[in-house]
């Protein structure tokens, strides 16, 4: 099975998985991860997007060597988006040694309303070093695939509050280059902190 | 104080206490206003229904702003999607939250609320006379700190 098969295969496991376990009532878990342990180290997808500088942006050589963090969401959601951000961001606040190490990238899927300048300001106010990146809608789903989630849903844009559907998870890679984990809406900071400490060791 | 006096203290005591505590009724607790960094905000809070009957909120305006009943659903294979609610049940002796990831009130346009702001929000049940409460904006990560601890 070609890589790039298999990743896709192996995330769409590690989703079932976590769903399986939000039904569980004893929690069962045997990782030393507190987030949804991939069934194997996954390497790093091959994509290409633009910053919110207009540059090109290949995501595997320019987080190489890096705790990496990535999660696709729209500056206009008001729910788990900035739920996701502020979580991440109040654990890294507290340990700027691991902040130092860690490169938070936030996805657009949502280019009708999220233009370079508005995605910047929305990063802004979580932290100035986060990465936002944007692409066409060939690109973005290039990307979705690269990472082995469904395609964005974007509904009629001519209508101000238009759906918007996205992957809710947050993908994380180790300094190592292999993603080990991916991380589910609800988790808490507690699990964060333990996690971004133990990958961040992974070299 | 005589036997007469003391006697019509109590009952007028006891008609003031009566009126205070009257038929329980919907409350809205626990109500924040999530100061955005985008241009829409979110509004979280806990619908208590200690009556005999089912009620429906129906729909919450703010004062100065466009809003809606909003859901949050994420689908098996992880996909999330955000749609707007037509009616929240709450039924006897429930309480519903609305919290991040779930049902939430979504404001529109409310890029320029920040935290310690105050908002006033009507709840608009089908049933029941409608609630204006002022609600205070606190900062995501104070929010969630909240929530967290508890």
């Amino acid at each position: 099975m070609t890589r790039t098969l298999l990743l896709p295969l192996l995330l769409a496991s590690a989703v079932a998985l976590s769903a399986c376990a939000a039904e569980r009532t004893e929690p069962v878990n045997s990782s030393r991860f507190a987030g949804v342990e991939l069934p194997e180290p996954t390497p790093k997808p091959d994509f290409v997007l633009t910053d919110t500088e207009g540059r090109s942006y290949d995501f595997r050589p320019e987080t190489e060597g890096k705790l990496t963090l990535l999660y696709f969401g729209y500056t206009a959601c008001p729910d788990i988006c900035p739920v996701h951000l502020a979580q991440i961001t109040a654990v890294l606040d507290r340990n700027p040694p691991l902040r130092q190490q860690t490169e938070v990238i936030f996805v657009s899927v949502d280019p009708g309303r999220d233009s370079p300048s508005v995605i910047r300001d929305y990063l802004d106010g979580f932290n100035e070093d986060y990465i936002g990146l944007w692409g066409s809608p060939e690109e973005l789903a290039a990307a979705e695939q690269a990472l082995g989630v469904p395609p964005a849903i974007l509904g009629d844009p001519t209508d101000a509050e238009y759906l918007v559907g996205h992957a809710a998870q947050v993908f994380a890679w180790a300094p190592d280059g292999l993603g080990y984990t991916i991380y589910p809406f609800g988790t808490r900071q507690s699990q964060w902190a333990q996690d971004l400490e133990l990958l961040a060791q992974i070299r | 104080m005589t036997g007469r006096r003391r006697f019509l203290t109590l009952i007028v005591l006891g008609i003031v206490l009566g009126a205070c505590g009257g038929d329980p009724a919907i409350t809205i607790s626990n109500a924040v206003v999530v100061e955005p960094n985008g241009p829409n905000a979110a509004a979280y809070l806990d619908i208590d229904n200690p009556t005999e009957v089912a009620d429906r909120l129906t729909s919450v305006s703010v004062t100065g702003y466009a809003a809606m009943l909003h859901e949050t659903s994420i689908a098996a294979d992880g996909q999330a999607t955000m749609q707007p609610v037509e009616a929240i049940e709450v039924r006897p002796g429930e309480t519903v939250s609305l919290r991040p990831g779930t049902l939430h009130v979504m404001i529109m346009g409310a890029d320029g609320v920040a935290a310690g702001d105050e908002l006033e929000l009507t709840f608009e049940f089908e049933t029941m006379d409608a609630v204006t409460k002022k609600v205070e904006v606190m900062t995501l990560t104070e929010y969630l700190a909240e929530i967290e601890a508890k």
